[in-house]
């Protein structure tokens, strides 16, 4: 081939996107969808596949954001029942400690001063106290998404929906989160078979009411590492502290309604 | 009600319209495993920006989506002539990779081969 067309060829393929070698690992088009397997409950089989937004289940870890978020619930869920005294309501009397001169030690006021030991609060405050803090919505909603994603990417996250004509329910199986039964052996093979056993499992239902053996079967299995939230209820404090997440499709869309476009 | 900005697409997709180039993953069936993309920015131009730390300038490349460090090593393989291993920085919070000195030109004329 002569000079001249090899020069015009390598030309081309520099110029043609795909075959840039320089930048090996770049795509051109980042992918907007991720299929995730949708599966009946409780035993995990697979049913459909559930095309969901990559923006929604595969966000990039922010621990900083998932930090802000958990500090703001936990200021949320404060009390504040607390009323320490100030110095006027402490129970020492406004005697004065000692002499102004002559001791030879530091002036002293009454035992009621905040810089002594069993002295009286400098700030006092009475109940209730309001210690609640804010967050944009936004950055609370993306530590919702991220939360979510780093379940799903770690292929922690586990929903439970589908119903597919092409396999048939096993027997025993819903595509939502029930058990046929309210015994605590249920929960026990459940765990036992999927090697759940001492890891910390969160289920979010729908609807409570749709999951009242499961709901008694967890409250007589007596396990603080397993619990049930209504889809209304979970925090992103409650999800970070799971180890499984078993959700409904349709917590799952509740969610995307909620915290996402 | 609170609202803020929409996604691209809606969250769930139908299956039956959904190009499967699209979809996660598609690129590790071929091989390759830590992807990363830049996207343009409204204006149509490459997100890279150079910025002055001290009198020192420095070059940033920002949005970058995927794997950041898959990024910086391709551009550490590309840009070797002209820069030292340790001027780069993968900034995970943020997303973006920043070099020193002004390497503005010759890295949006890189990433403009791809993006």
């Amino acid at each position: 081939m002569p000079i001249t067309q090899m020069m015009v060829l390598r030309g081309l393929q520099v110029g043609f996107r795909e075959y840039s070698t320089s930048l090996v690992n770049a795509i051109s088009n980042a992918p907007t969808y991720l299929l995730s397997t949708v599966r009946s409950f409780p035993s995990l089989e697979p049913h459909t596949v559930l095309p969901i937004s990559t923006e929604f289940l595969n966000s990039p870890l922010r621990r900083d954001l998932l930090w802000k978020a958990v500090v703001m619930e936990f200021d949320n869920i404060r009390v504040g029942a607390s009323n320490p005294p100030g110095r006027g309501e402490h129970k020492f009397s406004r005697r004065k400690l000692r002499p102004q001169k002559g001791s030879g030690r530091a002036r002293v006021g009454d035992a009621n001063s905040p810089t002594r030991h069993n002295g009286a609060r400098a700030l006092a405050r009475n109940a209730p106290n309001d210690f609640s803090t804010d967050l944009p919505f936004k950055v609370y909603a993306r530590a919702y998404r991220i939360a979510l994603s780093s379940f799903y990417i770690k292929g922690h996250l586990h929903i439970i929906g589908g119903c597919s004509s092409l396999i048939p329910f096993n027997r025993g199986d819903q595509n939502i989160l029930e058990l046929s039964t309210d015994k605590k052996e249920a929960l026990e093979i459940f765990q036992a078979i999927h090697n759940l056993k001492g890891l910390n499992i969160l289920f979010i239902s729908d609807s409570l009411n749709n999951s009242q053996n499961l709901n008694k079967a967890i409250q007589a299995l007596n396990d603080d590492q397993i619990s049930l939230l209504d889809k209304e209820n979970v925090e992103v404090r409650h999800l970070l502290k799971a180890n499984r997440v078993f959700i409904d499709q349709a917590s799952l869309q509740f969610f995307a309604k909620e915290f996402a476009g | 009600m609170l609202s803020f900005r929409r996604f691209k697409s809606s969250v769930f997709g139908d299956i039956k319209t959904i190009n499967y180039k699209d979809l996660l993953g598609y690129h590790q069936v071929g091989g390759l495993s830590k992807t990363y993309f830049v996207p343009r920015t409204s204006k149509g131009n490459l997100p890279v920006y150079k910025d002055y730390k001290r009198k020192v300038p420095y070059t940033e490349i920002r949005r970058v989506s995927g794997d950041l460090t898959s990024l910086r090593n391709d551009l550490q393989e590309a840009l070797k002539g002209q820069t030292n291993k340790n001027d780069y920085k993968c900034v995970i919070q943020s997303q973006k990779v920043i070099i020193k000195g002004n390497h503005v030109e010759a890295v949006t004329k890189l990433l403009a081969e791809k993006f």
